[in-house]
């Protein structure tokens, strides 16, 4: 073991616990900003391709490890970039005074008040059942495995429940875009 | 279109249900992973998901957990099929699931389910699937062999997967190809110059004005003139398929100059391979890698190139036309790196650079005169 780079891999990972730590207290903004921009299907493809091209320069190991988490803080740190009209050019560079001054704007609050609703009546359309296993995992939190004793069902049912329920939110919420912007 | 989509959207919602649980073992976290880097459509569609399971934590907040779990205990006991709206339900039936629970409505849906899949891909399998992207748009398709293309803006593509063969047609434009190995089932890409053949790699192809380049990202690409494979097809006597490369057997491929016989060029990473309509043979090159593959991040990037070139170049991303005004201009050579989107910057370097001025004519054309009289 080179010393060096054992010095360098403790700072990194003092960075990484700093940046972490800004982001926890950030997160409900942000992911507000995340939100909105995914509700809009322009923004949402330009956030997805350039979060993609960032997906794609992490390191393997890294985001087997933690897909989702990855993702998402790629996502979020593309968001904030994008608020705070810069590009900056690492993942983790994230400046607490520029999220200070970054509360959601009315037309952000409106698209998210928009989706909510959309998304609550697309979820009333669903049986008990999938109603009862979303509820748990989202609200709750619990595992696909605790779910399954609480309802009386299969591992595997809660998982076919938990992806057919959000999956049927998504498809309508498309279906009631396209309706609203016309023939697309 | 949509069922494309609609497709996307349940493996997602798969992914999402998995995700973050305790239990996500890591061979499937891996092959999420691979899910999520095969396309940005993936990425979007994932990202999209999560946020609606957000939402989920508000629509949900004034709702009874146990009077909710109840409700659905109680709606199972009655005996009936829980329905799940539209094709939701197929997701759900096609589960083998525990055995004894499936009830036979659902067992009879899940295999009609499987029979409708089956029927779709021998649909797919059987004939070319075209793709093409129009004025600055480009599109990652995943392919079901696991490969991936990336098409740049204004490309045609057409794929034709058989039990023996992957062949894509770049008709033109340019694609960055990831493809997944098989050695059973070779890959290969045909432009109206060159054939191009991969087992497992990465590689990238442009065929634009009469010139065919290939950029190999990794592994190992065989190229070969068009006009020479057909030499080579003639004169060979027993031909064991039509579209077959020759020497991929390994017997005229060992060769990193251009081979004898056939032309057969085999290139390795970071080298790139011309091959020019009126010139002959393949011309092979040390490449770049990052400025052959840049138009992913829809960077411009020149290396000494024609003013006429950069300007077609932009072109292909914007309503915004570039014209030169000048023979004189149009054949100064370019160095940088620019944003696709963005042509008035462009005009903006040029200015700076004392190489043009940019006059603004109606309908988006941006005129390039001289920024200088042209000296005498």
């Amino acid at each position: 073991m080179r010393p060096g780079r054992q010095r360098q891999g403790r700072s990194e990972v003092r960075e990484k616990a700093e940046a972490e730590q800004l982001f926890a207290d950030h997160r409900d903004r942000l992911e507000a900003h995340l939100r909105a921009r995914l509700a809009n299907p322009q923004d949402a493809a330009e956030l997805a391709q350039e979060a993609y091209l960032r997906l794609l320069r992490v390191k393997r190991p890294d985001l087997v490890r933690h897909p989702q988490a990855y993702l998402f803080r790629i996502a979020r740190n593309l968001v904030h970039e994008m608020y705070a009209g810069r590009r900056a050019h690492n993942d983790a560079g994230v400046d607490p005074d520029l999220l200070e001054s970054e509360d959601p704007s009315p037309y952000d609050l409106a698209v998210l008040a928009n989706q909510r609703e959309a998304v609550e009546r697309a979820m009333k359309e669903l049986p008990p059942k999938c109603q009862a296993a979303l509820l748990l995992r989202w609200r709750e939190g619990l595992t696909q495995q605790e779910i399954a004793e609480r309802m009386g069902l299969s591992r595997q049912m809660v998982q076919k429940y938990l992806a057919a329920g959000i999956a049927h939110c998504r498809k309508r919420l498309r279906r009631t875009a396209a309706g609203k912007r016309g023939s697309p | 279109m949509s069922a494309r989509r609609n497709r996307i959207t349940d493996e997602a919602a798969l992914w999402l249900a998995q995700a973050q649980d305790s239990d996500f073992p890591k061979a499937a976290r891996e092959e999420f992973a691979s899910w999520l880097a095969a396309s940005s459509e993936h990425v979007q569609e994932y990202l999209s998901l999560v946020a609606i399971s957000r939402d989920f934590r508000e629509v949900f907040a004034p709702m009874d957990a146990d009077a909710l779990v109840a409700l659905a205990r109680e709606s199972g006991k009655q005996g009936n099929v829980v329905e799940l709206p539209g094709a939701e339900a197929r997701l759900a039936a096609k589960s083998s699931g525990p055995g004894k629970r499936l009830r036979r409505k659902q067992v009879w849906a899940g295999a009609a389910a499987l029979l409708i899949a089956a029927a779709a891909g021998l649909f797919f399998a059987s004939g070319p699937t075209v793709y093409s992207t129009g004025i600055g748009e480009q599109a990652s398709f995943s392919l079901q062999d696991g490969s991936v293309v990336v098409l740049n803006a204004q490309s045609s593509l057409e794929l034709d997967y058989t039990q023996s063969e992957r062949t894509a047609r770049l008709a033109s434009g340019e694609a960055l190809f990831n493809v997944k190995e098989d050695p059973a089932r070779p890959f290969q890409v045909v432009t109206e110059l060159a054939l191009i053949r991969a087992v497992g790699t990465s590689f990238n192809v442009r065929q634009r004005d009469g010139k065919t380049a290939v950029t190999v990202v990794a592994g190992i690409v065989d190229v070969q003139s068009l006009d020479a494979w057909r030499d080579d097809e003639e004169t060979r006597p027993n031909r064991e398929g039509a579209a077959r490369l020759p020497g991929g057997g390994g017997a005229a491929a060992g060769g990193n100059a251009p081979a004898g016989g056939g032309g057969l060029v085999r290139l390795t990473a970071g080298q790139q391979a011309r091959i020019e309509e009126q010139a002959a043979g393949v011309v092979v090159i040390d490449a770049n890698i990052e400025t052959a593959t840049s138009w992913r991040e829809r960077r411009l990037v020149f290396e000494s190139r024609a003013l006429s070139e950069v300007a077609a170049e932009f072109n292909l991303y914007s309503n915004a036309r570039i014209v030169i005004g000048n023979a004189d201009l149009a054949a100064k050579l370019i160095s940088g790196a620019f944003d696709a989107d963005d042509p008035e910057s462009f005009a903006l370097f040029l200015a700076a650079a004392d190489i043009a001025v940019a006059e603004r004519r109606p309908g988006g054309t941006l005129l390039l005169r001289p920024a200088k009289p042209p000296k005498r």
